[in-house]
């Protein structure tokens, strides 16, 4: 029962009077390519046939040619889509020189203020904590960190918070597209433009790792700011002094393992652990001999606490391990 | 020497002998139609995409605004979809025709755009436990029109006045004031008016429209 699928067919179809059995048929026909070309052609004469309003051209396309301009002169901006380059456009050098200096006047102002003005959320060595925001964001905090939320104005106009330490975010879109900003205390700035990411931010260090979606850096090298945008996949760490290193993760998501309790460690030196163990549980952690915190550990384990997570690793390199307080000695058995 | 340049300028000027007849490539004969347009790309790409506009806008707006409810926001993702066309140099890849290309464009972003505007104005915690919407695809073209179907469907079932006051409003783009001299009405009642069009609307399209969604979270929870 091969019945040909006719111009008039479609036409029917896009006006709603096609019968269930014909859409099935569509549905079909259409998977071919040359007759979804056909389809678009058609769907194209059908709708300049009945317009349902009456467009400016001319309007639409000095509004292209506004934001062509734009690109033409920022390369860089090639990435954004229309409303990320609107947005930016309009924060362009001179609004930042501007906003920069109300900032600057603001923030000597807000020091004594931030237990007033940010809701702190913060979690104990070996917690993770998940957090809804007031505009349905899901923060998930890490062990050892804190996310400071503005208790006023949060979600009217912007979305700031501010982190210290290590957080998963799952960004609500809004429906005037703004923007989650994620600030750290390196003056590394994440911006959001709705998403799935992780950041780190500890011991002057900070780490990206983006999910989903789009994320732009913003970051201070000596005076000058910088940005960066992000593609999904992406991890980019920031030193000490700021340099930025930009690599491609194929596993992003064993960067937010610690969600469910689980340790990836992939060629992670035992000295890196001693790093992890201080930042997730407090504990110091020594090491008996550098030839011993040099071997590496590879896989993916679940601990819900430090002991369990120390016990794995001591029966993997059959170590000695010896608590005093905080303190905690590996050696070889 | 004059002669010589004469010869010269009129050989240059005579029309080129339509590239249809020279070429074989059999993918150029069946978009001839943007044969024109495929060239322009070629040397002067905001050409090409002034072009497409003069021959496109009208029918994509016209498309988008059947699933959207409002020419403001059928405008905003047309232009959207031109400009990224443009700013990612997308239009050298695309070896369909460009008519394929924005109209597949143009129905994925309104029909996902419809999808998360449902889903926004759900409560709290629903909102947060619900995933992004943008990558999300029908499985079957009649979908996409079975959505804007239900729109208009739902748009017809409004009471008379507030059916005028709701196309006033998306359609002509008239201001809350405009339409309520026009109506002899206070912009109050405009206001509630349109309100409970596009709660309407919303209701009738929800339970339909994000089922699927609600299965997806789900799956992620188990």
């Amino acid at each position: 029962m091969n019945i040909e699928i006719t111009k008039e067919i479609i036409f029917n179809y896009l006006s709603g009077r096609a019968s269930a059995l014909q859409k099935r048929m569509i549905d079909d026909w259409v998977k071919k390519p040359e007759n979804e070309e056909l389809f678009y052609k058609w769907l194209v004469e059908y709708e300049c046939q009945n317009p349902q309003y009456s467009t400016d051209i001319a309007a639409g396309l000095d509004r292209f040619n506004q934001l062509a301009n734009q690109v033409d002169e920022n390369p860089d901006w090639s990435i954004l889509s229309e409303s990320e380059a609107k947005e930016i456009s309009r924060f362009s050098w001179k609004w930042w020189a501007i906003a920069a200096s109300i900032i600057s006047v603001l923030v000597s102002g807000w020091v004594y203020q931030d237990a007033f003005l940010y809701k702190t959320h913060r979690t104990e060595f070996g917690e993770t904590q998940t957090i809804t925001l007031s505009d349905g964001t899901q923060v998930t905090l890490n062990a050892n960190s804190s996310l400071e939320v503005p208790r006023f104005g949060f979600g009217k106009k912007t979305r700031q918070v501010r982190l210290a330490g290590e957080a998963n975010f799952t960004v609500t879109h809004t429906v005037d597209n703004q923007r989650f900003v994620v600030k750290t205390e390196k003056g590394v700035e994440v911006v959001v433009l709705g998403t799935e990411f992780s950041v780190y931010a500890r011991r002057k260090e900070a780490k990206v790792v983006l999910n989903k979606g789009k994320v732009q850096l913003r970051y201070q090298v000596g005076k000058t700011q910088k940005e960066l945008m992000m593609k999904p996949g992406e991890l980019v760490t920031f030193d000490q002094s700021n340099h930025l290193k930009k690599e491609i993760t194929d596993q992003p998501e064993k960067h937010t393992a610690w969600k469910e309790h689980r340790f990836v460690f992939d060629d992670t030196t035992l000295e890196e652990f001693v790093r992890i163990m201080a930042d997730n549980y407090g504990l110091k952690v020594i090491i008996a001999d550098d030839s011993l915190a040099q071997r590496t550990l590879v896989g993916s384990f679940r601990a819900n606490n430090a002991d369990e997570l120390l016990e794995i690793v001591s029966e993997i390199f059959n170590l000695q391990i010896t608590k005093v307080g905080d303190t905690v000695l590996l050696t070889d058995k | 020497m004059k002669q010589v340049n004469n010869n010269y300028i009129e050989t240059k000027g005579t029309p080129i002998t339509t590239p249809l007849s020279t070429s074989d490539d059999k993918k150029v004969v069946e978009f001839d139609d943007e044969l024109f347009i495929r060239k322009t790309f070629e040397t002067n790409a905001r050409e090409g995409i002034a072009l497409l506009y003069k021959r496109y806008y009208q029918p994509l707006c016209t498309h988008a605004v059947k699933y959207v409810g409002s020419r403001e926001t059928a405008e905003d993702l047309v232009s959207e979809i031109f400009f990224q066309l443009y700013a990612n140099k997308t239009f050298s890849d695309i070896t369909s025709s460009y008519r394929f290309y924005l109209f597949r464009a143009v129905r994925n972003k309104a029909y996902n755009h419809l999808r998360w505007d449902l889903s926004r104005k759900a409560d709290l915690l629903e909102a947060a436990q619900k995933p992004t919407l943008d990558e999300h695809q029908p499985d079957h073209i009649s979908q996409f029109e079975e959505l804007y179907h239900d729109v208009e469907e739902a748009v017809n079932k409004l009471p008379i006045e507030r059916r005028k006051i709701y196309l006033m409003r998306k359609f002509e783009g008239k201001k809350y004031q405009e339409i309520a001299d026009e109506l002899n009405l206070s912009v109050k009642t405009v206001d509630v008016q349109l309100h409970r069009a596009n709660q309407y609307i919303r209701a009738l399209l929800k339970g339909k429209w994000l089922l699927s969604e609600v299965l997806v979270v789900f799956g992620l929870i188990f």
